[in-house]
């Protein structure tokens, strides 16, 4: 995976993210979506053989990457639930 | 011969092929071996209803 | 809210259950990586000693790739991309022979891996048909990969979810219309009016019938959007749950490279 800045504002960044498609950026969109302090988050991906998927995300002010991160970490929280959940009703099956 | 897997969903269908042709060719109705051999999806099922087998056909050309 | 999973069926291939206080997207990121994220390992290039069988070389080639082969432990080896060597090493590649004369009937218990733990899945998947005089001698090498890049490196069989309805009933009038037209036959009458059988909803199609059906508007389907109902069947190279949980994993693995990445910047 490869990170790229395309640009970045006070309230604004656009970053292109190598070699990812829906499985990972439509759950981490839906989560920033959670997080009151980011107005839009959205991503573009035209087509996988002629560009890089692009990740948009707004705030009102507050760091972007940092943003992103807590929702990364809640992404990476949720899957420890779910692998936890999941291996816990196995095992009451 | 059979193909390994189902073209539209993957599952794996040449172990299947030998029981479903010889309980066909014995005269069971090709809908109810399938339902017994387990396979539901309709995409599988045409794997195994519309196959030909030209192994036999091709043999005496090598 | 904490996530919650019902199992319905477990079985070795296959699996059945109830993901509920999740997201839509959380739940199809753990089906695409279910089906296109999860590595295994699958026959990627061929050396051909002799072939006089019916099947060309390349005929041969595709038959034996698409075979699925299982591993006790796939994280001890690398992807081809990953690996340090040039050429290909015992970290990242697995050679698998095989060697057959007619007539018989080549199966995918024939093949010989030089490493006991990886070997295929099913021994009876019939390879190729060798007449009388006719051989096969090949050996065979077996990669890492995913199935986003190679329908041969795909570990789940049509995985796939549907939400769960939330049928309510108010003021009916028992007139049985609903009861009728359910081309499931989940709900049933009582005195008190239609009821729909707890055991049955999970076979709800949500096709809406009862309710086009209902003169008096008493019967309401939604979908329920934080309830899913998961149907996982594996191609033999996991077990049903392995599978479950390294999808979870993998989409883990991708969120912690990310994070890595970033805090690096």
């Amino acid at each position: 995976m490869e990170l790229k800045i395309l640009n970045k504002t006070d309230y604004e960044i656009n970053m292109e993210i190598h070699g990812e498609d829906h499985t990972l950026l439509n759950v981490l969109k839906s989560i920033l979506l959670e997080d009151s302090r980011v107005e839009i988050a959205s991503y573009d991906m035209k087509h996988v053989n002629v560009s890089e998927p692009i990740l948009y995300v707004k705030t009102d002010g507050t760091d972007q990457v940092t943003v992103i991160k807590e929702a990364l970490s809640k992404l990476i929280s949720r899957c420890d639930e779910f692998n936890e959940v999941f291996s816990e009703a196995v095992k009451a099956c | 011969m059979i193909p390994i897997r189902c073209f539209t969903c993957g599952k794996v269908i040449a172990n299947q092929w030998h029981e479903y042709k010889n309980r066909v060719e014995e005269g069971e109705n090709s809908g109810a071996v399938l339902d017994d051999l387990g396979i539901k999806r309709y995409c599988c099922r045409r794997m195994f209803l519309t196959h030909v087998e030209l192994v036999d056909t091709l043999a005496p050309y090598q | 809210m904490t996530m919650k999973v019902d199992m319905l069926e477990l079985s070795e291939r296959s699996a059945r259950f109830v993901l509920s206080n999740t997201t839509p997207a959380f739940a199809n990121s753990i089906r695409r990586a279910m089906l296109a994220d999860v590595p295994t390992f699958a026959i990627d290039d061929l050396n051909i000693y002799n072939n006089t069988s019916v099947l060309y070389d390349e005929q041969l080639g595709l038959r034996l790739a698409l075979i699925p082969i299982a591993t006790e432990n796939i994280d001890d080896y690398t992807t081809q991309d990953e690996c340090t060597c040039e050429e290909g090493c015992p970290s990242c590649e697995v050679s698998i022979t095989l060697s057959a004369e007619g007539p018989k009937m080549v199966y995918s218990g024939d093949l010989i891996s030089s490493d006991p733990s990886i070997q295929p899945a099913d021994t009876n998947i019939p390879i190729i048909e060798l007449k009388e005089d006719q051989r096969v001698v090949l050996e065979a090498l077996a990669h890492k990969g995913l199935g986003k890049d190679n329908a041969k490196w795909q570990a789940g069989v049509a995985c796939g979810y549907k939400n769960l309805p939330l049928i309510r009933v108010n003021n009916c009038d028992k007139c049985g219309l609903c009861v009728s037209e359910c081309p499931k036959g989940i709900i049933y009458l009582d005195e008190e009016g239609a009821k729909v059988s707890e055991e049955n909803l999970v076979d709800c199609i949500l096709c809406k019938l009862c309710e086009e059906a209902c003169e008096i508007d008493a019967i309401s389907v939604k979908e329920d959007e934080s309830s899913f109902l998961f149907t996982v069947e594996s191609d033999g190279s996991y077990s049903s749950q392995q599978l479950i949980i390294n999808a979870g994993n993998t989409i883990k693995t991708k969120a912690t490279e990310m994070q890595e990445i970033l805090n690096n910047l």
